[in-house]
């Protein structure tokens, strides 16, 4: 049975609404917005009625997504209508383009009022249906990380459902931090695999001399040291899915094994003589362009086309801004979960910062950030005083150039310059995680100028490098 | 005499044909093969039960370079050739569009 909630200091809009749905369906009313919250806390309604006057608050705000935010919060599913008069309308339309369903003018129209719910209820109903159709592929532990309302990561999502079923190698290409090891497991676990082990290796964290053992296995003897007999992570991962993070940093010995597994099938163990069959799914994951380093040679180019035979580009998390509540709210409900802390809010000033923040780490940076905010935070509620100062400073240079007109031109115009070059290596520096080589591409200049400029601005790389879990662990569970 | 034309008859062994049989698969087109600028020159169907049939390049085949990394659904002829399935393609058509036959 469907339920209403009528939140409105004018008795006839409570009457219009009851006799519209008399009979049918329970309509209850509240005085005020904080009521209302507090009888949803006992009871879930369909759909609430809501003067647009009891949002705005004492300060008379429009901040109309805040005022509606508890609502969500309580039941995320809920259809918020706006009331307003006439005079309002304006203030109406803002609460629904903040995310309320629909609005009414007063006086009340019976006939809009039951137009208004049954158009949004058969919505409701074909949104419903599309969610199932979609999220039917989707295995139930895993919905919460396809959330996206990102355009790019919808893409991402939609190949991964396309190329899971199959045995194609698949190639991650993405900033450091994007998600790349929880995405091969999603294409994993959506295999006809998902039984069988998913091996994980982060290629860049093996020593060069023991990267093709560690892969291929070695019979006893192949080396000094090698008292027995090993199984490299292709057999271990036999029937299953092998994930190589950081394909890329792989050595020209261990190119050709792993052009010989993608190209035939087959390998051999490091001294061994026998062939053996690889049934392994290949996922490759990469943060550097493989093409260019083929074309300066430090990749086999055959090797890159067979890994490259379904690539996939994550986006990083600047591009992807709005799915950050959704992000934060997983990280949240993993915190809770395996601490004694119960914090399920964040401060709104820390929510309007996060979009604003280059995050150079991605999500592993934001992992880490909340992780710290969260041991930190005395309160129930994140606070921007657990968070570093960097999360709210503004990303605009212009912003921190002041000018002072005692001076002369050339001093103005030095001491702008100065500014410029200041915030512009700071801003690559970030971007590259305080690499110098990196930082001396991107700026055209060589690694001896980019350091001078350093010295000349007390700018210390350090102060760039983003703190790195080992890549092994899965950020996300 | 009948011993000399029981000798003189041979049995003669048939060599063995391939298997051709008719078939509509569903899967994703993938290179196999690819020229020294890196284009890709030959493709395979990538099906959902992790079976690969290379594609034969002539005919409607060539057409599946252009539909690398997309979902198809394909009907053609397959023959084995050792270890691997050849497809020759009658029709095929993008997963969503018309069919091209």
């Amino acid at each position: 049975m469907k339920s209403f909630l009528v939140v409105s200091k004018r008795q006839e809009a409570f009457s219009t609404i009851q006799k519209c749905f008399f009979q049918k369906f329970r309509v209850d009313k509240a005085p005020n917005k904080d009521a209302a919250l507090e009888i949803l806390r006992k009871k879930r309604y369909d759909f609430i009625f809501i003067d647009v006057e009891m949002l705005r608050g004492a300060e008379k705000d429009d901040n109309y997504k805040a005022a509606l935010q508890p609502f969500w919060h309580l039941y995320p599913g809920i259809e918020i209508i706006v009331m307003s008069s006439q005079a309002m309308i304006r203030e109406a339309v803002k609460a629904v383009k903040a995310g309320a369903s629909n609005y009414l003018t007063y006086p009340l129209n019976p006939d809009e009022v039951t137009y208004v719910t049954e158009s949004l209820y058969d919505s409701l109903i074909v949104q419903s249906e599309l969610d199932y159709l979609r999220d039917r592929f989707w295995h139930v532990d895993f919905l919460e990380i396809v959330r996206t309302k990102n355009s790019l990561m919808k893409q991402v999502f939609d190949k991964i459902r396309l190329v899971a079923p199959t045995k194609s190698t698949v190639l991650f290409v993405g900033e450091t931090g994007t998600g790349k090891g929880v995405l091969a497991k999603l294409i994993h676990k959506h295999s006809n695999r998902k039984e069988a082990p998913f091996i994980g290796v982060h290629c860049g964290a093996i020593p060069d001399t023991l990267l093709e053992s560690e892969l291929f296995g070695h019979e006893k003897g192949a080396f000094t040291g090698a008292v027995r007999r090993k199984l490299g992570k292709f057999e271990i991962a036999k029937g299953g899915t092998i994930l190589l993070d950081e394909v890329g940093t792989i050595t020209p010995s261990a190119q050709i094994k792993l052009l010989q597994v993608l190209h035939d099938g087959t390998f051999d163990r490091v001294g061994g003589e026998e062939t053996i069959a690889a049934n392994a799914r290949v996922i490759a994951a990469t943060n550097t362009d493989l093409k260019k380093m083929c074309d300066e040679g430090q990749f086999r180019s055959d090797l890159y086309y067979r890994l490259n035979v379904f690539p996939i580009e994550i986006p990083p998390l600047r591009e992807r801004v709005e799915d950050i509540p959704f992000i934060v709210e997983g990280i949240l409900k993993r915190l809770n979960k395996f601490h004694l802390k119960d914090i399920h809010e964040v401060h709104p000033q820390v929510m309007e910062a996060f979009p604003q923040y280059a995050w150079p780490g991605n999500i592993r940076e934001m992992e880490n950030l909340m992780e710290r905010a969260y041991i930190l935070e005395p309160s129930s509620v994140l606070t921007p005083e657990s968070f570093p100062g960097e999360i709210f400073t503004s990303e605009s240079p212009t912003a921190t150039i002041t000018v002072d007109s005692s001076l002369s031109l050339a001093e103005v115009r030095r001491k702008g310059i100065e500014d410029i070059e200041r915030h512009y290596l700071q801003e690559i520096l970030s971007r590259n995680n305080g690499s110098i080589k990196a930082s001396a591409k991107v700026a055209g200049i060589s690694t001896r100028q980019l350091h001078k400029l350093m010295t000349r601005y007390g700018i210390q790389k350090e102060a760039f490098k983003v703190s790195k879990k080992s890549e092994l662990s899965i950020p996300t569970r | 005499m009948k011993k000399s034309k029981e000798k003189s008859i041979k049995k003669v062994v048939k060599p063995r044909k391939a298997y051709n049989k008719l078939v509509t698969l569903r899967g994703l087109i993938i290179p196999v093969a690819w020229d020294e600028k890196g284009n890709a020159v030959a493709t395979a169907i990538s099906t959902h039960n992790e079976e690969e049939y290379v594609v034969e390049g002539f005919g409607k085949g060539e057409e599946l370079v252009s539909l690398i990394r997309e979902e198809v659904e394909v009907s053609g002829v397959v023959k084995n050739e050792g270890n691997k399935k050849i497809i020759r393609v009658k029709k095929y058509q993008k997963r969503g569009s018309v069919s091209k036959i």
